[in-house]
């Protein structure tokens, strides 16, 4: 089964080298003639004024928290699609649980709860304007 | 792999009954918020009315499942329908019903917790309306919040199963963090919010930690699959630490004693009230699920730890709470630090229930339950009366601002004297008869133990000590209200809502302290099922 | 301070090699082989103890070489990049060894056949909570020169959590190592296709929509109360100046934050 993983690790392996590649070229290639002026912290053309690290606004967290939170919302729903057929008693594989010919609801109520309780939550973030900038 | 094998294709609708409390909380929670985000106006304050019919739905439906869960006998339809499907016959003197494949049991332990949880709540809506429009922080969510961290309280009341006992705990928590933190023109909030939500995390992560020991060890989260499999895994030390682990985290919760350091901080800091509901529910629901898994399903098990298994670590930690509470709160100055540290020191008493529930005294899940109940109104009123004293920018926290009261508001000063000889425990409140039973039960543990080892009595002794120290401190505030010159003006909150909140929860106090027989005879009927 | 960092990426780069080559390498073993998982003590729950007694059990079954190299490797490149997270004082530096951490433990549940968790892991630690806390050490934007500082208490502290650390280790260490017997999968009488259902996307949503559906369904209430959470602490402050409110003046108000530098 682990035989699954094989075309994905070559093309990251593909990718890793690749990004090696061409980082050893510019390094070992790549004309270095350092002065000064170059190496100082480049803005505007003008002298740099303070010190670069600014307080972020928190607004990124919320962001950050938002995206978060509705990511792994839509991690359970792999599962979820994958038995779907079978709590909703419509599957080839019943086991014996079902009865012939019914459909069962739990599979739709189940998810059906669990999306309507973040519903209701994006419905909040959406009318708090926190989805937009200002 | 075996869940699958009873699948929900045939799902009981009957099963949410028992559920009912907790759905109507939610949904109403729910209800809250979408209000909040789509009505239009600047003040939410009508929501807290949204939020008290929530809470009476919350109450009906713990009446409801009351008596469902009394009628139950073996025979009735839904029971063998029930056992058909896999659930164990319950027994006959106490009925329960265990569902959703053992991850929830509902009994009517479960159930008067949930009233327990509801007053807690009802309390808390009432007084922190007025208290943030006062002090200027007003926002809708408070209600939704406080309505969640209820329902995460049930969820922990009802859990049969470690996982549910995370998430209760966690859903609980998570809002409870938020309420602290929700006053943000308060550095001091700040801090509280601050250090609550790191010290919980801490313990989360501890929780987690000996739950995975203890999975690893039994194969099971189950806590009766856990207490069957611990007599063969009893000596092993992964299990023992994990049931070490446990016991830490739920000390962090209950903040008893070596784990309590952030309580005072965290206490001072938040609002009022929501101070009032950590004391309060927080600290109920952390003892449902210690009963839950020491006080009953471990409750036979002798781990290796002295002659009394994991009760002589709670017995040690009973004691070491009781009495480091007591000691630092008499020399508070802060009522609100004052509060926090008696609300550690009654997390020691309880212990006592706990360790008693544990050697198998009978009174001893009653006492715990009645005496949760008493503290629930106890607490919130003396939190209350300090959040309706307060103004904007004048918190008037030190026991020197109350100098005086008794003669300014004789009705005030009248509701926290009840309050303060409640938490002392002196007749005719109902900390008396709280503390009565529970120390009734704590000898019934002792002559259980038939001589065997006197530490139960050794617990009785220290608490009586600790009661009669305890009663200094308490007895200072109502000394400088009646006893005192006042020493400014004071203009305390104009809210029928706090009043209400304040009048109902002290003329329970006294209700239950001059008629306790009704209350104990419910808490008795309440026992953990299974 | 520069040769750290090379170190650093250097080991990130081992990390990230071995986690491509590790699934490749233990694919062409033979997949029905019952050692996979060198540690799974969970099974040992069948029969309710633990694996120091072995007994009438069936003949142990020592897992491969290759497996052992790559839990070994990936094993000590999380531990390595736990430590450094712990140890290193730019922030950035300890969020990027923490991804490295989340990266190798993904393989080790690849190991233990927890493929869905695997992808998770990679998908919501190593992606989105990262984010956040790369988000999070940009907001909170502590100077590096800052120093913790060092006071005597700051000992005991940590010497009191070294000595927890230490014992804690050693316990695991003697009590596993007295486990004579490795066990397998086999020895939860797991047939090859059972093996070969557990752990994937499908095998969880079996489990998650029956037996745990109620801690399913809790868990949307757990995120709805995370989002009340940030919308309700991080929101801004309405009223600013309220000369009345002599509760607070806190420092975060002084200094509004303009959206992001240019």
């Amino acid at each position: 089964m682990l035989q699954s993983y094989l075309p994905a690790s070559v093309a990251i392996l593909f990718g890793l080298a690749f990004a090696g590649l061409f980082l050893a070229g510019a390094i070992l290639l790549g004309p270095k003639r350092d002065s000064a002026v170059k190496l100082s912290p480049f803005e505007c053309g003008s002298e740099p004024i303070g010190s670069p690290r600014v307080r972020f606004s928190v607004k990124f967290y919320q962001v950050a928290i938002l995206f978060l939170v509705f990511d792994i919302e839509s991690a359970f729903m792999y599962p979820w699609a994958t038995v779907f057929r079978d709590i909703s008693c419509t599957g080839a594989i019943v086991r014996g649980i079902c009865t012939a010919g019914r459909t069962s609801y739990v599979g739709f109520v189940s998810m059906g709860t669990f999306i309507a309780v973040l519903v209701i939550a994006l419905a909040y973030v959406w009318k708090k304007k926190a989805i937009g900038w200002d | 792999m075996n869940g699958w094998k009873d699948s929900l294709g045939n799902f009981d609708p009957n099963a949410l009954m028992y559920q009912l409390p907790f759905l109507l909380i939610v949904g109403f929670g729910l209800l809250v918020l979408v209000l909040e985000a789509f009505s239009k106006g600047s003040s939410k304050r009508w929501l807290m009315w949204v939020a008290v019919v929530g809470i009476a739905a919350g109450f009906i439906g713990a009446y409801l499942a009351w008596k469902k869960l009394g009628v139950m006998v073996p025979g009735d339809a839904q029971v063998v329908l029930d056992i058909a499907r896999g659930a164990a016959p319950p027994s006959t003197d106490i009925p329960y019903r265990e569902l959703f494949d053992g991850m929830l049991i509902f009994d009517r332990f479960g159930v008067f917790m949930n009233i327990v949880f509801l007053v807690g709540a009802l309390l808390t809506v009432l007084l922190v309306a007025d208290y943030m429009k006062e002090h200027g922080f007003e926002f809708g969510e408070v209600f939704a919040l406080i309505l969640f961290a209820t329902a995460g309280m049930m969820l922990l009341a009802a859990a049969n199963d470690l996982i549910t006992v995370f998430l209760g705990l966690e859903t609980m928590s998570l809002a409870v963090y938020v309420l602290t933190g929700s006053w943000r023109r308060s550095p001091k909030s700040a801090e509280a919010a601050m250090k609550y939500f790191l010290m919980g995390a801490f313990a989360t992560g501890l929780l987690l930690y000996g739950i995975a020991l203890i999975y690893g060890v039994t194969g099971a989260t189950n806590l009766h699959t856990i207490a069957t499999e611990a007599p063969k895994v009893g000596s092993n030390p992964l299990f023992l630490i994990g049931v070490f682990l446990v016991i830490v985290a739920f000390g962090f919760k209950i903040a008893a004693v070596p784990f309590h350091m952030w309580a005072p901080d965290a206490y001072e800091g938040a609002p009022t009230p929501v101070t009032a509901f950590m004391a309060a529910g927080v600290k109920a629901a952390a003892f449902a699920g210690l009963l839950r898994f020491f006080g009953h399903a471990l409750g036979n098990e002798r781990l290796v730890w002295g002659p009394a298994g994991w009760g002589s670590l709670m017995w040690l930690l009973a004691i070491v709470t009781m009495t480091l509470g007591n000691l630092s709160a008499l020399r508070q100055d802060n009522i609100k630090r004052m509060l926090a540290y008696s609300s550690i020191a009654h997390a020691g008493y309880l212990l006592i229930g706990v360790v008693a529930a544990g050697f198998g005294a009978k009174t001893a899940q009653p006492a715990v339950l009645f005496y949760l109940l008493a503290y629930t109104f106890t607490t919130i009123g003396a939190f209350g009366v300090v959040a309706w004293l307060g103004n904007r920018g004048d918190e008037r926290l030190l026991v020197d601002d109350w100098a005086g009261l008794g003669s300014r508001h004789p009705a005030a000063a009248m509701a926290m004297t009840i309050f303060m000889l409640s938490l002392a425990g002196m007749p005719p409140t109902a900390g008396f008869f709280g503390k009565f039973y529970i120390f009734r039960a704590a000898m019934e543990a002792h002559q259980q133990l038939a001589g065997q080892t006197g530490m139960m009595m050794a617990l009785v002794v220290i608490a009586v000590v600790n009661s009669l120290i305890s009663v200094y401190y308490y007895l200072r505030i109502v000394m400088a209200m009646y006893f005192r010159e006042p020493a400014r003006e004071t203009s305390p909150l104009r809210s029928p809502a706090v009043a209400l909140a304040l009048i109902g929860s002290a003329l329970f106090v006294l209700q239950m302290g001059l008629l306790p027989s009704r209350y104990l005879d419910m808490a008795t009927q309440s026992l953990i099922g299974r | 301070m520069t040769r750290v960092r090379v170190i650093l990426a250097a080991l990130l780069a081992l990390g990230l090699t071995v986690l491509c080559v590790a699934p490749a390498l233990a694919a062409d073993g033979d997949g029905d082989r019952a050692g996979v998982n060198g540690d799974a003590i969970a099974p040992a729950a069948a029969n309710g103890e633990l694996p120091a007694i072995s007994g009438d059990s069936p003949a142990p079954q020592k897992p491969g070489t290759r497996d052992l190299i790559i839990f070994w490797t990936v094993g000590g490149l999380a531990i390595l990049g736990a430590l450094a997270v712990i140890t290193r004082k730019n922030p950035v530096t300890a969020v990027m060894c923490l991804v490295g951490t989340f990266l190798a433990l993904a393989v080790v549940y690849i190991m233990l056949l927890a493929h869905f968790l695997a992808v998770i892991q990679v998908l919501v630690y190593a992606g989105a909570i990262m984010v956040l806390f790369v988000f999070v050490v940009m907001i909170i934007n502590r100077e590096e020169s800052d120093a913790w500082e060092l006071s005597w208490k700051t000992w005991i502290g940590r010497g009191v959590g070294v000595a927890a650390g230490v014992f804690l280790a050693v316990r695991f260490i003697t009590i596993l190592a007295r486990s004579t017997r490795v066990l397998g999968l086999s020895d939860a009488g797991w047939s090859r296709e059972e093996m070969q259902h557990f752990g994937t996307t499908r095998a969880v949503g079996e489990l998650l929509f029956t037996r745990y559906l109620v801690p399913f369904e809790a868990v949307s209430l757990l995120l709805l109360i995370a989002v009340i959470g940030a919308l309700v602490l991080a929101r801004p402050h309405e009223k600013v100046g309220d000369a009345a409110d002599a509760a607070g003046s806190p420092a975060g108000q002084a200094k509004p934050d303009k959206g992001g530098a240019h």
